[in-house]
């Protein structure tokens, strides 16, 4: 609200400005005119007494010139002075005039004929070179010198000379003569007189070292304007005090004349006067002031009663009679306000008895209804007594914060809300609507519903804000416990691992948690609303028929359904998972079903294990039939290659039965390579372990190969590996690479390219738990054959491995290559792969673990093959073996035994102790096996040597009777050249 | 009606504060002077240099003022008469320290700076003699700095032109003991010059001028030498009365003057012809055409109609030195090393004024005569030029 100014203050600043600013003026004016006119009278002044003793001084030198003059007399040719006398003369003058300090007389060369009074030093000497004497010299008048120090006396001097015969009558001026002119001048207390010489040089002053110390007054503004030829008056400083001087030129020396006095002192009549005018000004303002408060007070009293009146009106009092006034003007303002009171009075009982009815209904409303200022406290200007109820404060703390501001009670996390959204309500010229928390007088939070708005005025500018509160603490209360509730639903949903999706009756989706999402592909807030069977494509495994009606299942029969896991979920970007679902209704309070849950579970990866498990089991069925085959063909291959071998010997010259024994030979070694590719399958193979490098098999293989192969396949090799060295068998795994560059070969009969290629990689843990060989955690060797033959549809590249398995025609291929691949790797305990497209290729992975260090060059060494002496048991349950080998053993010179079992041979042994030199000792036996035999033999002679054969030599068992002590080892069936050569690097004997 | 209030009101605000803000302009305009002493004989007939070398004074302080003084606070020139007696000069010396003088120059007589200096090493204020070249105050860390290089120097050099340039041989010294401390000084070392050189000194004869002096006598008793030259040591006034009686009765033997007199004005004025052909050295190109130079013999004739002399410039340096040094030196007590530290400062003949660690200069001389009234430069002495020259 604007202030209002009062009238009383209007009326007396007005009074005061008309009269006193033309007081004011003129007294200035009159202050500066009278300042500056005595200023000027004084000024005057002083240079009149300047002038004056300017003008005293120059008829003061007169006298001086006349003394000279009368000296002049003795140039005269009539008055003849005696020389003698002249001195004497000139002293009488100097007695009787002190004008004079010393007087010579100098002769045209300047030197000095007379002086007085007489000094030795000075006469007769030469002064031609003084500034008085060159001044002087061929001039006729009198000549005024500058300041100099006497030679005489020491003190500064000048000189006044005139032409005397052919030289000049010097006069040294007596400074005190001057002095006697300026002393007598005083002006006030502190003024004086003083000369300067036209050098500026102070020749006579008040103060006697400035003309002892030869002060150059040149300086001094006042002197210097001086020199210039300018008299008058002028203010200076000097020796820090302001003063006045004024300064006259005497005509015939052209010394200045300076009367000086401080301003001080100069003006102090000045400055009487103007305190004078000061004190009238200051009178004359003081009774303006005082005419003024009179007459205002005569002019405004009555209107400070009328003012006083009607304020008590304004309170409220109607009772008061207004007092009579003194002014026509007024007494027809009393009576109009007199009306003015009664029609107020009238108007406020009606309006009191309204207020009334409405307060009596505001106070019996719910809740509070409010008004409050648009300030930074929202200060309570009304209340209505509901708002104990919500806060525990009465309206009449609250009203205009008179102890509690309503704004405090608010919570402090609310404030800026409320702020911010009425502020937005104000700007959009709307109403507001605000839920925010209050501290209830008792310790308690209280939630408010406020509604309110702006009132505004004319030019837009907000008044107050009118509006009602409400409590609504329990509906809050309710609220936030149901966002709870459904907050731990969402992390329960969320932390669930399967998916769970939640549809009403009609198999709409209303819930799905984020697996679910992952599974279907489907967005949460796309699926919702939708119906479950378009979100979730479920075909079943076995007949790829779609499943539907799942949800519609579990609402009719209103029963749990469990895991079914034989279907797959096809999701939105055509991603198959093999799931396992299950069902259940959701029942509402009074357990009615309302709708449905569902359960999925992804079952993919269980799956695939399983699916490998079971391919590895079967494998491993079909190895050991295969082992059990191929250990029986190999005991009877080994009675037919014995046989065969031994007739052979007995033959020999019978070229057709020779022929024949042949034809046995080859066919039981074919059925001996059949054989010996079986029991690779069935790890039980032929496997003699050396540190190997897998660069060199490969090398030595595609040698093999590039002669053996198709010659439009064309073979490279990128071995790319840093560590190739691994432990294996030599033969089997040359084999292998050979067995898959033949199979590329054949998938490539129009050529294509071959590619052998090897790199390093590691398997972690958790690789080599979900393999399903048996591999462990390290670094391997991986070696890729890819060909770009005709490829492998699914259906074959499952049965690839298995033995006899064939895509080839009928007798061009045994179906044992893949197998015996397969066998060779797991022996190596390494891992194989295959990935394949039809029409694109094939590549096989296999991975070695590799050795650390490098290859140790492997020396071949010949083995003689002779005969020897010796008793040798040979013990082995198969009567054939036994036959051929005591045929073969004796064949080479050995007394051979037998024993069909371990019991037998070792009682044999025991019984031919010490005849037995060799033994040559079976691993697989009924009864007792051949380590258990081997130990007993050893217990009872640690010393006997025994030779192990077996069809097996890859059991771990051969292995460990060599570390017990066995003296080599023969694989079966063995040839009767092998079993010579293997007895020949055994002492027996 | 309460806007017309207020234009009024503001009328008579901006008046009062235009009163005050003129106030406080005036005050802060006319900070403290830096107040600045002067101190040297200007009484007596001894004055006669000391009044050119206050004239010196004046005009550097008259000319930094024009510029504003120093860091806008103007120089106070407090000037002081010693009176040539050692008494007043301690005096004046300690009512210039009582003003709050920030350094004294002065004082000219040798005698007045030896009986000084103790008070200023008291007071620790810092006094620039323009002359004093009294070799007393050789090589003492105090505080006291001059402009003259110490005597023996000069006597030295002044020993050397007598004998080799001017072939003297046989030479009278007349010295005044009313400064003793520099006449004992240049009578005892060109003495000494002059006798290592082969030269004779028939008689060093003293005279004070402060009690009976009688030229007449004293060029009776150096005539009765009959020097081929005489050495004289004493003031201007003095120097000429002795050259005038000594021309009377000889009028062959060389005159040699001391500097200490020979520049003054006086000394010619008052010798006449008596003095023309007497030698001297000085610290002083009386023909200077440095700028500086012709500037201030410009102003010297301008402001007091004289002209320049040894005097005057040494105390024009002085105050030149002191206030180079103010305007580099925060604190009083700091000026005489700030003026050791600089070192090298330059003299208004153009060349340069060194000093050493004792505050002792080392300045270029001249070899000066008179000649038809006026003093002449002959040469800045160095062996060839003397050679040369004459």
């Amino acid at each position: 609200m604007k202030r209002m100014v009062s009238l009383k203050h209007i009326l007396t600043f007005n009074f005061m400005v008309v009269a006193l600013i033309p007081l004011l003026t003129s007294g200035f004016i009159v202050y500066h005119s009278i300042s500056y006119n005595m200023a000027k009278e004084i000024s005057s002044k002083n240079q009149m007494l300047a002038d004056s003793v300017a003008r005293e001084l120059e008829g003061f030198l007169d006298d001086p010139l006349r003394l000279l003059h009368e000296i002049q007399v003795l140039g005269n040719p009539d008055i003849n002075i005696p020389e003698q006398n002249i001195n004497r003369y000139l002293s009488e003058i100097l007695r009787y005039h002190l004008v004079f300090d010393m007087v010579m007389i100098l002769d045209d060369n300047g030197i000095v004929k007379n002086i007085s009074p007489y000094d030795e030093n000075l006469a007769g000497i030469d002064m031609s070179y003084q500034k008085y004497y060159l001044a002087q010299k061929n001039r006729d008048k009198p000549q005024w010198s500058q300041t100099f120090i006497s030679a005489k006396t020491g003190r500064p001097t000048l000189t006044l000379s005139v032409p005397f015969e052919k030289g000049m009558i010097v006069g040294f001026l007596n400074l005190k003569y001057l002095d006697t002119i300026i002393q007598n001048i005083r002006l006030g207390q502190h003024g004086y007189a003083s000369i300067c010489d036209s050098d500026g040089t102070v020749i006579a002053h008040v103060d006697p070292t400035l003309i002892e110390e030869r002060f150059n007054s040149k300086s001094i503004m006042v002197f210097e304007r001086g020199f210039y030829g300018k008299e008058g008056t002028f203010h200076y400083r000097f020796q820090n005090t302001n003063k006045i001087g004024s300064k006259a030129i005497v005509p015939q020396t052209k010394w200045l004349v300076i009367i000086t006095q401080t301003i001080d002192e100069a003006f102090a009549p000045v400055r009487h006067i103007q305190h004078i005018i000061l004190c009238g000004m200051l009178a004359a303002v003081l009774f303006a002031i005082f005419a003024a408060y009179i007459s205002l007070r005569m002019t405004l009293n009555p209107l400070g009663k009328l003012t006083e009146d009607t304020k008590r009106i304004a309170a409220g009092d109607y009772s008061s009679p207004l007092e009579p006034a003194a002014y026509r003007e007024i007494v027809t303002l009393e009576n109009s306000f007199i009306k003015m009171r009664d029609a107020l009075q009238s108007r406020e009982n009606a309006l009191r008895e309204s207020e009334s009815r409405y307060r009596t209904l505001v106070n019996n409303m719910p809740g509070a209804v409010y008004r409050s200022a648009y300030d930074d406290v929202w200060t309570t200007e009304y209340i209505s007594d509901g708002i104990e109820a919500l806060c525990g404060y009465p309206p009449s703390e609250l009203i205009n914060g008179k102890s509690k501001v309503y704004s405090s009670l608010v919570h402090p996390h609310d404030q800026q809300m409320i702020r911010e959204a009425v502020d937005r309500a104000i700007k959009q010229h709307r109403h507001f609507i605000i839920e925010y928390r209050i501290f209830h007088a008792d310790g308690t939070i209280r939630w408010i519903y406020s509604q309110g708005q702006a009132i505004y005025d004319d030019s837009d500018e907000v008044l107050f804000l009118d509006g009602v509160l409400l409590d609504c603490t329990e509906r809050k209360v309710a609220e936030t416990a149901l966002l709870e509730s459904e907050e731990k639903l969402q992390i329960t949903l969320n932390s669930i691992g399967d998916a769970v999706i939640a549809t009403d009756m009609g198999g709409r989706i209303e819930r799905m948690n984020p697996v679910a999402e992952t599974l279907s592909g489907w967005n949460a807030k796309d699926a919702i609303g939708c119906l479950f069977d378009q979100v979730f494509h479920l075909i079943d495994q076995q007949n790829s028929q779609a499943i539907s009606g799942l949800v519609s299942d579990v609402v009719k029969t209103g029963k749990p359904v469990e895991f079914q896991a034989n279907a797959i979920l096809i999701s939105k970007d055509g991603q198959e998972r093999v799931i396992a679902n299950s069902g259940a209704p959701i029942l509402n309070e009074k357990d009615e079903i309302v709708g449905a849950v569902l359960v999925f579970r992804d079952i993919s990866e269980q799956a695939q294990l399983e699916s490998r498990i079971r391919q590895s089991e079967k494998m491993e069925s079909i190895g050991r039939l295969a082992g059990g085959v191929a250990h029986d063909f190999n005991n009877m291959l080994g009675g037919i290659i014995g046989a065969a071998d031994l007739l052979a010997l007995q033959i020999k010259g019978n070229q057709i039965a020779e022929e024949h024994v042949a034809i046995i030979i080859q066919a039981a070694e074919r059925v001996a390579d059949l054989t010996s590719k079986l029991l690779s399958f069935s790890h039980k193979g032929k496997f003699i372990s050396k540190p190997l490098s897998v660069h060199d098999m490969i090398n030595d293989s595609v040698g093999i190969l590039l002669h053996s192969l198709n010659k439009r396949i064309h073979i490279t090799t990128e071995l790319s590996a840093t560590q190739h060295v691994m432990s294996g068998d030599k033969s089997q795994l040359q084999n292998t690479i050979i067995n898959l560059g033949v199979n590329a070969s054949d998938a490539m009969p129009d050529g294509g390219e071959l590619t052998f290629r090897t790199e390093n990689i590691s398997f972690d843990q958790e690789y080599c738990e979900n393999s399903s060989f048996a591999i462990q955690p390290g670094q391997y060797i991986k070696l890729t054959v890819k060909d770009t033959g005709i490829g492998m549809d699914d259906s074959i590249l499952a049965k690839i491995f298995e033995p006899f398995f064939t895509t080839k025609k009928e007798g061009a291929g045994t179906g044992l290559g893949l197998a015996a691949v397969y066998g060779t790797v797991k022996d190596h305990y390494g891992a194989i792969a295959v990935e394949s497209l039809v029409g694109s290729g094939t590549e096989f992975h296999i991975y070695f673990p590799i050795l650390d260090g490098h290859l140790e060059q492997q020396t071949q060494r010949d083995v003689a093959v002779k005969k020897l002496t010796g008793t040798i048991l040979i013990v082995d349950d198969e009567s054939v073996i036994r036959k051929t080998a005591v045929a073969m053993l004796e064949e080479l010179g050995y007394t051979v035994l037998t024993a069909e079992d371990g019991p037998k041979a070792i009682q044999h042994y025991k019984d031919s102790y010490p005849g037995v030199d060799l033994v040559l000792l079976d691993m697989i036996m009924p009864n007792m096996s051949g380590p258990e035999v081997f130990r007993e033999i050893r217990a009872f002679d640690p010393s006997a040597k025994i030779l192990v054969s077996s069809g097996y030599s890859k059991d771990r068992a051969v292995d460990e009777l060599k570390q017990m002590g066995a003296v080599g080892f023969i694989k079966k069936p063995y040839r009767y050249i092998e079993l010579a050569e293997v007895l020949a690097q055994i002492s027996i004997g | 009606m309460r806007n017309a209030q207020r234009v009024i009101f503001f009328f008579l605000f901006c008046v009062a504060l235009g009163g005050v803000a003129t106030f406080l302009t005036q005050k802060g305009s006319a900070p403290e002077p830096i107040r600045l002493g002067f101190v040297s004989s200007l009484s007596g007939r001894a004055s006669t240099a000391g009044i050119h070398a206050r004239n010196g004074a004046m005009l550097a302080v008259e000319e930094a003022n024009k510029l504003g003084g120093i860091n806008g606070r103007l120089i106070e020139l407090i000037v002081k008469d010693d009176k040539a007696t050692a008494e007043t000069a301690i005096k004046v010396d300690q009512e210039l320290i009582d003003a709050g003088v920030v350094a004294i120059v002065g004082h000219l007589l040798s005698s007045m700076s030896v009986a000084t200096v103790p008070l200023m090493n008291k007071s620790n204020t810092l006094m620039v003699a323009s002359a004093s070249s009294t070799s007393q105050l050789t090589g003492l860390d105090d505080n006291f700095i001059r402009l003259l290089s110490p005597v023996d120097k000069e006597a030295d050099l002044l020993a050397e032109v007598a004998y080799t340039q001017l072939t003297l041989r046989k030479i009278v010294i007349a010295y005044d003991l009313s400064n003793s401390d520099l006449s004992e000084s240049f009578q005892k070392f060109f003495s000494h010059g002059f006798g290592k050189r082969g030269g004779i000194i028939a008689k060093a004869i003293s005279f004070n001028t402060n009690t009976k002096f009688s030229a007449t006598d004293l060029a009776s008793e150096i005539n009765r030498f009959e020097p081929d030259g005489v050495f004289i040591v004493t003031n201007a006034i003095y120097a000429a009365l002795l050259c005038q009686h000594l021309r009377k009765i000889n009028q062959v033997a060389t005159i040699i003057d001391s500097s200490w007199g020979f520049t003054d004005p006086a000394f010619i004025q008052n010798g006449g012809r008596a003095v023309e052909g007497v030698y001297s050295i000085a610290a002083f190109n009386a023909e200077c055409q440095n700028p500086e130079f012709i500037k201030i013999q410009d102003e010297l004739q301008k402001r007091f109609s004289v002209k320049p002399s040894l005097a005057m410039q040494l105390a024009y340096e002085s105050v030149q030195v002191l206030l180079e040094s103010l305007r580099n030196s925060k604190k009083p007590h700091d000026l005489k090393q700030t003026i050791l530290s600089k070192k090298t400062f330059t003299g208004i003949d153009g060349e340069p004024i060194v000093f050493d660690q004792w505050g002792d200069p080392d300045r270029v001389y001249y070899l000066l005569n008179v000649k038809d009234a006026m003093i002449h430069t002959i040469c800045k002495i160095n062996p060839n030029c003397i050679k040369s020259s004459l």
